[in-house]
């Protein structure tokens, strides 16, 4: 006996379904609802942690954008809602701009080259779930990296970087002259760089 | 037995360099302003982004929308077709300039004969107003090839002696 399609249990799947079938047929405003549905959440869990800068995410998501107009029509309907392609047209985007910016950032193209060969089976359906684990992953990496070095270097990043605190308190929190705050965190940062540049030397 | 030193950099209470005195500057001026060019600047907004990711303005969301769907459909093939017609007639207006002066040519009156003819050119002057970022390369093939299509209108006529 088979199985009814997720779609058919599921409403809101349904629903998208029938959005994603008019947008292929050429109605703009079905895809426009489904790119405002899934937008944001691309943009906050999947490019903006990778590409690490909120230019390159916006003109990412608007090549995203582009790539899903373009190419709507090749989208396949099994069951498990558009988002999960979506992310990965989006991961493609992301991984072209790692590799033209090469610039060493948290991410590297080896890290979203193996995101996307795990993306066909790995995203969940539900965008959620999808997107709470990709910032769990992203924040993983960072709190790892920072196990990695001095403390002292781990805790400058935390409070100057992170918390985003004034320079001047970390200072005084630090115990240290701002001129020697300064030194501090450039040594952090340079050890961070260098800690997950060694944790993807691992990995490969 | 001899212990190795730890470079200056993984030690926090070793005295800085010149050198770094002048980075860490740099530094701190990129995190005060991210106008400032710095690498290691540029990283640590990285991090706190990968930590703690903001969401999308949404106006900005809005307007990108907006222009995804205006987007004409099929643009791969449209823009492989105006760059075909393009090239084509750019190398078209240009094949005259082979015969100029070529004694098997046909014979032009004497006037047409020596009627200057349209060479290859920069297409700058027949845009006026600044690129857009992103978007317009249709346009803009469409805007070279008709003015080019004139220039080989008006090559053939002066070769053969009708102007």
């Amino acid at each position: 006996m088979m199985l009814p399609a997720l779609a058919d249990r599921d409403p809101t799947l349904e629903r998208e379904r029938a959005l994603v079938a008019r947008a292929q047929a050429g109605d703009r405003e079905a895809l426009g609802e489904l790119l405002r549905a899934h937008g944001p959440g691309l943009y906050r869990s999947v490019l903006l942690p990778r590409l690490g800068s909120q230019a390159a995410a916006e003109e990412a998501l608007a090549e995203t954008y582009a790539k899903v107009v373009a190419k709507i029509d090749r989208f396949s309907w099994q069951g498990a809602g558009f988002y999960p392609w979506l992310r990965t047209v989006a991961l493609h985007v992301a991984l072209d701009q790692l590799r033209r910016r090469k610039r060493t950032l948290v991410w590297d193209t080896d890290d979203v080259a193996r995101e996307l060969d795990e993306a066909s089976s790995a995203t969940p359906v539900d965008q959620q779930l999808s997107d709470r684990r990709d910032r769990e992953a992203s924040r993983r990496k960072v709190d790892d990296g920072l196990a990695r070095i001095n403390p002292r270097y781990a805790e400058a990043i935390r409070l100057r970087v992170l918390d985003e605190q004034p320079r001047e308190e970390v200072a005084r929190a630090l115990g240290v002259t701002t001129a020697t705050f300064d030194v501090l965190l450039h040594r952090a940062l340079t050890a961070l760089r260098k800690a997950l540049c060694a944790t993807e030397e691992q990995q490969r | 037995m001899t212990t190795k030193k730890a470079p200056a950099r993984d030690d926090p209470d070793t005295p800085p360099t010149a050198a770094e005195v002048a980075a860490a500057s740099l530094l701190r001026r990129s995190l005060d302003d991210p106008r400032v060019a710095d690498d290691l600047g540029d990283f640590a907004r990285a991090v706190s982004l990968a930590r703690e990711p903001r969401p999308i303005d949404p106006k900005v969301h809005a307007a990108l929308v907006a222009k995804a769907v205006r987007a004409p459909p099929a643009r791969g093939r449209v823009l492989f077709v105006a760059f075909g017609v393009a090239s084509a007639l750019a190398v078209a207006a240009a094949i005259p300039l082979f015969f100029r002066g070529d004694d098997a040519a046909p014979q032009a009156s004497g006037a047409a004969a020596t009627a200057p003819l349209w060479a290859p050119r920069s297409s700058q002057p027949l845009f006026s107003e600044p690129f857009a970022r992103q978007g317009g390369h249709v346009e803009r093939i469409d805007r070279i090839a008709r003015a080019r299509s004139s220039d080989l209108r008006e090559n053939l006529f002066a070769l053969r002696g009708a102007r």
